[in-house]
């Protein structure tokens, strides 16, 4: 008897391979900012607004569109807020502002966002 | 009383170690600062290093475990929202062990095996210390002042190796402001394990694959390019963008770099993987008008601090320049210490080494295309997407009416039809010739 002609569906399927198929997996920002080491440095923020006033005339606030892990809230009042704790020390902030509006430095050695791949 | 040294450095990443190893060596005292952790630890690139210069110092370096996969596949594509057209160019045939000197890599590891060579060669490595600024006293660099108690440090010569922010050589006054064409570069390392990356990619043992995808649908057609490199078991994925056409998107960095990741063309190759890390930083890329002074009185700029970067559509060096001009920077201040003498002219001899040496020619030859491409939008959000509508013409196998198939002449035709009416031959001429200008001069 000839040996029976095997179906795609018969071949075993990789076992590791399998468990690997599904969509990647996406984060939100918070989770982004979960898979990061930050130390912070409390009660001494590395990032301020020089002058509410100058937020309040800034029409495109592009502080709030660019910061990678969206720092930047403008609130109901329209001041515009840091939450300067979850900062990843970019740069974007102190170059993106038209008006050289935020007080930008590093926080202190041995503070804020450590990375274990880079 | 303040403490003194010969050399103090700014940075630990790969062109302030291999300065102070350098340095070190040849019997210096150096002190290098660095802000983070350990070195590497805040610090965050693309992910193909090469190892031009790093060979010739650490001609070890592919054993002692500081570097993911060789590249043997560069592979560029562009993206319209559902389809890719791509160029993909495999060597198969560099030798071990440097093949063809691009590693891919994660700076947390690299940079501390770096600053490790350089530590052994009796330099010092003072982490957790941010360094504020320089000392002056009449006009020259004299030190450096670190944010911690007894911060200040005296020193012969300051070496700026900060990186793109570089907050140092602005305090010295060597530069001023950055400029919105700096690009942010945004990426995740995502895990997966290494027979699943090697069968996806197509890949043997430590075989690596770096992919760019050029303008298009990676990044809602904006000038920048979105990549994809193996490493070991995990894949760093992310894009770069300049932040003038960031802030004209409109969108989130993160979100964006999520609907890159969700491409249905990126999403393939990225099925079952789970973030680990998330990261950002700019990358400095600028004209020649917005680079700092390579030398001062008493301080030298080098790598991403001096704007040495080549990041373009094409290339994405950055990390050979570092460590070339912290070469040549390191030789130069051994000079200078023979002489005794630190002032801008006797540093000059890096500056004009630099200016020979490929870091700056590299740097000036394709500064002048990514200035094209910030006048013609149309590379990022018209051509991509035309390109693949031709091809989607050409190789459409379409059934006609009565039961057969549309004759390749008239998809021909079809092509034809669209270059004339859509692509616009004369603009598209011209555009090419600017390209063609671009490289060129
Ligand atoms: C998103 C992205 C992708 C890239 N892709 C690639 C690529 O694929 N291939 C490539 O070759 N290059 C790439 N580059 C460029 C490359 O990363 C840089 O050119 C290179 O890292 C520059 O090296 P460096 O030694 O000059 O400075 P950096 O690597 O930037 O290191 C600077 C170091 O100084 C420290 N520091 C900064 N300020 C202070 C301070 N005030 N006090 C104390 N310490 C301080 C930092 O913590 C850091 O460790 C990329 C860059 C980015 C951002
Ligand atoms: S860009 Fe500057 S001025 Fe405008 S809202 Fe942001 S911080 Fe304020
Ligand atoms: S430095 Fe970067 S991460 Fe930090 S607040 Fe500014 S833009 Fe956001």
């Amino acid at each position: 008897m000839a040996a029976e002609v095997k179906g795609p569906s018969d071949i075993a399927k990789p076992t590791g391979l399998a468990n690997f198929l599904g969509p990647p997996k996406l984060l939100g920002r918070d989770d982004k900012l979960a898979t990061l080491v930050i130390k912070v440095d409390e009660g001494s923020p590395h990032l301020k607004i020089i002058d509410q006033g100058v937020c309040l005339k800034c029409i495109e606030k592009p502080c709030t569109v660019t910061c990678p892990v969206e720092n930047y809230k403008v609130e109901d009042n329209g001041h515009t807020t840091i939450y300067w704790s979850n900062c990843i020390e970019c740069g974007t902030c102190r170059i993106i502002c038209p008006f050289h509006n935020i007080s930008w430095r590093y926080p202190s050695g041995g503070f804020g966002m450590t990375y274990r791949y880079g | 009383m303040a403490e003194r040294c010969d050399v103090a450095i700014v940075g630990a990443g790969p062109g302030a170690s291999i300065a102070a190893y350098i340095l070190a060596k040849g019997g210096l005292e150096v002190i290098m600062f660095e802000r983070g952790d350990y070195p590497g630890s805040k610090a965050m690139f693309g992910g193909v290093l090469y190892t031009t210069v790093l060979s010739k110092y650490f001609p070890d370096f592919p054993g002692a475990n500081c570097v993911e996969r060789h590249i043997i596949e560069k592979r560029f594509s562009m993206l319209s929202e559902s389809n890719e057209l791509a160029l993909s160019f495999k060597f198969l045939d560099f030798e071990p062990p440097y093949y063809n000197h691009s590693f891919t890599a994660l700076r947390a590891i690299f940079d501390r095996y770096l600053a490790k060579k350089a530590e052994e060669a009796g330099a010092v490595l003072v982490t957790q210390t941010v360094v504020d600024e320089v000392i002056a006293s009449e006009g020259r660099v004299v030190g450096v002042r670190a944010r911690r108690e007894g911060g200040e440090v005296l020193a012969n010569v300051v070496i700026a190796a900060d990186g793109a922010n570089s907050l140092i050589a602005q305090s010295a006054g060597l530069r001023g402001e950055l400029p919105l064409s700096v690009i942010l570069g945004v990426k995740e390392v995502v895990s997966l394990p290494r027979e699943v990356i090697e069968d996806r990619f197509s890949l043997e043992g430590d075989e690596g694959a770096a992919y760019e995808y050029l303008g298009g649908g990676a990044v809602r057609g904006a000038m920048g390019a979105g990549f994809l490199y193996t490493n070991r078991d995990t894949i760093s994925v992310g894009y770069g963008i300049p932040l003038g056409a960031l802030k004209a998107l409109g969108i989130q960095p993160d979100e964006l770099l999520n609907e890159f990741k969700m491409h249905p063309v990126v999403r393939r190759l990225l099925r079952g993987t789970t973030p680990e890390e998330y990261s950002a930083h700019l990358i400095p890329e600028m004209t020649p008008h917005d680079l700092p002074h390579f030398v001062g009185d008493g301080i030298v700029v080098i790598g991403g601090a001096a704007g040495l970067v080549n990041a373009n559509p094409l290339f994405h060096e950055g990390t050979n320049m570092a460590m070339a001009s912290g070469v040549m920077a390191a030789e130069t201040i051994l000079q200078a210490h023979k002489a005794g003498n630190f002032s801008a002219k006797a540093l000059e001899p890096y500056a004009s080494r630099l200016r020979e040496s490929f870091a700056w020619q590299d740097y000036d030859r394709y500064q002048g295309l990514t200035r094209m491409a910030e006048t013609h939008p149309q590379f990022f959000n018209k051509y991509p997407y035309e390109f693949i509508k031709l091809a989607r013409k050409l190789f459409s196998v379409a059934p006609t009416d009565d039961g057969m198939q549309v004759p390749k002449r008239a998809l021909e035709l079809a092509v034809a039809d669209h270059v004339l009416a859509e692509l616009g031959l004369m603009s598209f001429g011209l555009d090419l010739l600017d390209a063609a200008k671009a490289a060129m001069f």
